[in-house]
């Protein structure tokens, strides 16, 4: 069973330069929209064009891969088609303040109309104080008073000379009338009155009794004439006032005569400007201090517009992103300002949300940031389904507030909202929130990568084109391009594809160009490419260097020559963040008599994953159903990861650990120079795993740092001969013979290499040669079992025995 | 009672209170002139004997102007009621004069208002006479009463009272009634109110002149007047011109004025506004 060795073109993919007529990135055309993902870019051209209702997006996938860059420029292309758009104002209510009016104009016409009441407030400032100055209302306004003043005073004059002719008279007091005898136009004085008989005191205070009467009967009705006096001035007022405000509020109905809401507002003001005329009077004189409080002029804030969504530049506006999508942020809220102590608001303190602004056009959210802000998500779920914008206090809805607040009037919303997430996120929310499915029905699924064709190619060298273009970096030499696409594959993880993650493109473009200048160079060639690379893990590569140190002082064992019994070289990744490495890890087995059970350690002491248990299961079946298929399994076996301290998870060394047994079993010797990746189902069969690329160059690291033996080399799944874009050094040594990989798609090809023992077939009346691998460890559970028979019976009485 | 130091033309403008309401329209004419002349005011509480006496009374009820309810009153609550109104009057003269930095002075005094005042006040530049009292109920002080007293413009530096109504000025053309119209302009000036000047003269002629004479002297002080003819100088002509005008205060030299007090109590009752007599003092005119 021979294996061959990978040649070293099957070790890394290039990209040949020759290929690209171009010779640099400026002679290529800008990308117009953003390739490589046509289910996605459908998708989202769906979610836009559908106008229905629920038809919302939720774009997924990983980090930096276009999700944005897609989504804008299919919404850029469709924003003029969006037919309508409207600005938005609050207003006051004059009937109830608490509930202030929205009013809705068209793009454009709500800052006029918000320059037009101040301007109208401005000038009835001025107008109206000018007519309560003027001579006809003072006239008109003394006429009344000279009435009033005419009619009480003739009653009091009158009630005066009949008092008189009984020498009488009518006293003011402090607080109200009296009235005294008189002698000669003076108030007697008490002694005099004592002179009088009885008789004349008598019908002096039988007279003034009468008076009193009389004089109860005028006062009750000054009080009538007083307030039938205060009428006739407000309905002066009001004429007076409607007089200096008609013509300016003319003019506003006949600019805003198509539209209905707003004429009934103007006629609101016009109402209360009416009502409320004393204040524009007050306004110019200088006001009292209350209580050391500085002194507040009359506030005309009722007539402001609050303007809150204003598309002044209209396709701008209607994309709008939200990076921080709390509640307040994303509905609106209403503000409150101190005053006295107390907290108060009005209309003019609303202040609108991302739905406000994106209303008519698309808002843009992420989906993470979202959902972990309260209630947004309740939030953006409401007004959709409802289809306005309410604005509601938090505080006041969960009464952690006494403060008044605001009712505004909900505002209707027409809005396509696209959330960018990730998978995770996607299927939760399917999973566990019901409205999701309604609200969010077009999910565009966005691949990690693409595949690498000779087109795709060339649409990768016009990205690149592209992003140097937006970037103004130097232009990219052909092979500099050529190197990026290879960078790419690399990244993909698979020779056959292309990441699709632009921004780790953009990344690594920005920083070519930073050496290219660095070095002086006006282009940015291959070897700039490479150098940014290099930086790249050099500069992500301190835990790599420290955990090869180790390796190489031996502080952490592993062999890279030699032979052991069920001793094997594993190899293990490491993901830090979006940097991957791989090291060597020792993987050692021992077997012995028991019951057929396979003691993974890692998993005993919890240090081993769901997903490696399985990997060692499948070998317990697969060494049962090999060597035990037709007696009592009782075989005991142990596996170590050695000198691990975290979590073991996947199943990539299942094929190590299966060599490792096998190796125990038949006393078959491993060669050291080799290290092992690839999992095996319960037949034997080698199957592909991860980051094969980064394992193989961890092997040949610590190889190459003690020194090739042109024996060392990897054993890999056959599967994944195909992801492999190795590093240059392990490509040279691999063409100069010095280092080897391996493709493996069964056991028997691995153990066999690794022990340089044949396997041994399974023979036509079962059981394997003798000699072979598979034939010694045949033989050793057959052994195992043997004894498993003979200690039985005596395990058995032991047993008993040791009953109560 | 000086609340500030500061150089002054020394003049004083005497204004006399009693419990009448009309004081307070009294004490916005006082104050605008002594903004002007940069004089002192200095007021004069006089408690209405008449009021004292009829509180002696044995059979004396008060009818309650608001409540229209009638309440025994004796000679203690009245004396009560008057100092309580002097305090709050001078309360009010203080803060009105604090506002536009004047100086001030307060006195009571009791007796009959009008003879009291020209008693106390011999060194004064201008008289003014709020006071309307005197037994008798006078003409406007019942609509002061109800509808006036919560407005206290001169304690907010404006002149609401006079603002509302024009001062008018009886001017003859003589010097005296140069500066009673000087001291009128002024006060218009100042409560930012309209001047109205009632030109007494028995002819068409004399009124045509004296009206011109009275014009120029306005318009060179870049101010605007009515011009109203005054035929002859009776009481019943001038306070039917002031009741046509709607007066806010009356202005008038003092050697115009009813030489009779018991005449000159019945103008003050019935002209329904301040009377401002301008003083023989050269220097009353500012």
């Amino acid at each position: 069973m021979s294996i061959d060795r990978l040649p070293p073109e099957a070790l890394y993919r290039r990209c040949d330069p020759a290929q690209f007529t171009f010779e640099t990135s400026v002679e290529l055309e800008a990308l117009p929209r953003l390739f490589g993902q046509p289910r996605a870019a459908g998708a989202v051209q769906f979610g836009i064009g559908i106008a229905r209702e629920g038809y919302n997006l939720f774009v997924m996938g990983s980090p930096g891969i276009g999700k944005r860059t897609l989504v804008r420029q299919e919404l850029a292309l469709k924003v003029a088609a969006r037919p309508k758009v409207s600005d938005w104002a609050y207003v006051n209510n004059f009937r109830e303040p608490s509930k202030p009016i929205a009013l809705e104009l068209p793009a454009g016409r709500g800052a006029p109309l918000r320059e037009d009441m101040r301007t109208l407030v401005e000038e009835l400032r001025t107008a109206i104080p000018a007519v309560f100055e003027s001579d006809e209302y003072r006239a008109r306004a003394g006429q009344i008073e000279a009435e009033f003043s005419e009619r009480h005073e003739k009653a009091f004059t009158e009630l005066g000379r009949e008092a008189a002719k009984d020498d009488i008279g009518l006293l003011r007091t402090p607080a109200g009338f009296t009235f005294a005898p008189l002698k000669d136009g003076e108030v007697i004085s008490a002694e005099d009155f004592a002179a009088f008989n009885d008789e004349q005191r008598s019908r002096i205070e039988q007279r003034i009794s009468e008076l009193q009467g009389k004089l109860e009967s005028i006062v009750r009705n000054v009080v009538r004439w007083r307030r039938e006096q205060r009428e006739r001035v407000k309905q002066l007022n009001r004429e007076m006032t409607l007089f200096a405000v008609g013509q300016h509020v003319a003019e506003l109905k006949e600019k805003y005569r198509d539209l209905q809401r707003v004429l009934e507002y103007v006629e609101a003001v016009q109402q209360d400007v009416i009502d409320n005329a004393e204040d524009f009077i007050k306004a110019r004189e200088p006001q009292a201090a209350i209580m050391g409080a500085p002194p507040e002029a009359p506030s005309f804030r009722r007539y402001q517009v609050n303007l809150i969504v204003d598309h002044v530049d209209r396709e701008g506006s209607l994309i709008v992103t939200e990076d921080h999508p709390t509640y307040q942020n994303l509905v609106g809220h209403v503000d409150h300002i101190a005053q006295f102590g107390t907290l108060a608001t009005d209309f003019a303190l609303i202040k609108p949300g991302a739905l406000h602004r994106a209303n008519g056009g698309y808002l843009l959210l992420d989906a993470r940031k979202l959902l972990m802000q309260p209630f947004s998500w309740d939030g953006l779920k409401r007004a959709l389904s409802n289809g306005e914008i309410r604005i509601e206090s938090l505080a006041e809805m969960y009464s952690l507030v006494s403060t008044a607040s605001l009712a505004p009037e909900p505002i209707p919303l027409d809005v396509k909202v696209v959330l960018f997430g990730d998978r995770f996120i996607y299927y939760i929310l399917q999973a566990y929130d019901p409205d999701f499915r309604h609200l969010f029905k077009v999910a565009a699924d966005f691949e990690e990568r693409f595949e690498r064709t000779p087109e795709n190619d060339m649409l990768f060298a016009q990205l690149v084109a592209t992003i140097a273009g937006e970037k103004k970096l130097a232009p990219f030499e052909r092979g500099a391009v050529a190197r990026v696409i290879e960078h790419s594959a690399r990244v993909a993880g698979d020779a056959r594809k292309l990441s699709a993650n632009l921004e780790a493109v953009s990344d690594l473009l920005c920083e070519a160009d930073h050496w290219a200048r660095e070095g002086g160079r006006d282009r940015v060639t291959a070897a700039d490419i490479e150098r940014a690379i290099a930086e790249q893990r050099h500069r992500a590569d301190r835990l790599r260097e420290r955990m090869h140190e180790q390796i190489l002082r031996g502080t952490v064992m592993i062999d890279t020559a030699g032979e052991r019994v069920g001793q094997i070289n594993g190899l293990s990744v490491l993901q830090l963040g979006d940097y991957a490495f791989a090291e060597p890890t020792r993987i050692t087995a021992t077997t012995r008599l028991g019951d057929g059970r396979l003691i993974d350690v890692q998993r005993e002491v919890e240090l081993g994953g769901s997903i490696h248990s399985k990997g060692v299961l499948i070998l317990s079946a697969f060494l049962a159903a090999r060597f035990s298929a037709n007696r009592p399994h009782s075989l005991a076996a142990s596996l170590v990861f050695e000198q691990t301290y975290g979590l073991v998870e996947g199943d990539s060394a299942s094929l190590a650990e299966l060599c490792a047994l096998l190796s125990s079993l038949a006393d078959a010797p491993i060669r050291q120079s080799f290290a092992v990746t690839g999992s095996v189902n319960q037949l034997g069969e080698v199957q592909a795993i991860g980051a094969v690329n980064e394992k193989i160059e961890g092997f040949f690291d610590i190889c190459s740092a003690r020194g090739l033996d042109d024996k060392q080399g990897v054993l890999i799944p056959a599967a994944n001969v195909e992801d492999l874009m190795l590093r240059g050094d392990v490509v040279a040594a691999v063409a100069a013979g010095r280092f080897h990989v391996y493709p493996v798609v069964h056991v028997d090809q691995a153990i066999e290499l690794l022990t340089g023992i044949p396997a041994g077939e399974p023979a036509a009346t079962g059981g394997f040669a003798p000699g072979t691998v598979n034939g010694r460890a045949a033989r050793r559970v057959r052994e195992l079992s043997e004894l498993q028979r003979k200690l039985g019976p005596a395990r058995e009485a032991k047993r008993e025995r040791k009953k109560p | 009672m000086s609340v500030a130091e500061r150089g002054s033309t020394g003049l004083r403008i005497v204004v006399s209170f009693d419990t009448t309401p009309a004081g307070e329209a009294a004490l916005e004419a006082a104050i605008g002139l002594a903004a002007s002349l940069d004089a002192e005011v200095a007021g004069l509480f006089v408690e209405d004997v008449s009021l004292v006496r009829m509180a002696a009374l044995p059979f004396t009820r008060e009818f309650g102007l608001t409540s229209a309810l009638l309440r025994p009153i004796d000679t203690a609550d009245i004396e009560r009621a008057l100092r309580l109104q002097a305090q709050q009057t001078r309360d009010l003269l203080a803060a009105a004069a604090a506002a536009l930095n004047l100086r001030w002075s307060f006195q009571v005094v009791r007796g009959q208002s009008v003879n009291a005042v020209f008693e106390l006040s011999e060194d004064r530049a201008l008289l003014v006479l709020g006071a309307a009292s005197a037994g008798v109920v006078a003409r406007g002080s019942v609509v002061s009463a109800g509808g006036r007293r919560e407005s206290r413009p001169s304690a907010r530096q404006g002149f609401r009272y006079l603002s509302s109504r024009p001062v008018v000025v009886l001017f003859d053309g003589s010097e005296r009634g140069m500066r009673s119209l000087a001291a009128a302009h002024a006060l218009a000036t100042r409560a930012a109110t309209r001047l109205t000047v009632l030109v007494t003269a028995d002819t068409v002629g004399d009124f045509d002149r004296r009206r011109q004479q009275a014009r120029a002297w306005v318009l060179a002080q870049g101010a605007a007047a009515r011009y109203v003819w005054l035929k002859g100088r009776s009481i019943e002509g001038v306070l039917q011109a002031v009741g046509a005008e709607n007066a806010s205060a009356l202005l008038l030299h003092e050697d115009e004025a009813p030489a009779d007090r018991r005449v000159l109590r019945g103008l003050l009752r019935e002209l329904g506004c301040p009377l401002v007599l301008v003083s023989r003092r050269r220097d009353a005119s500012g």
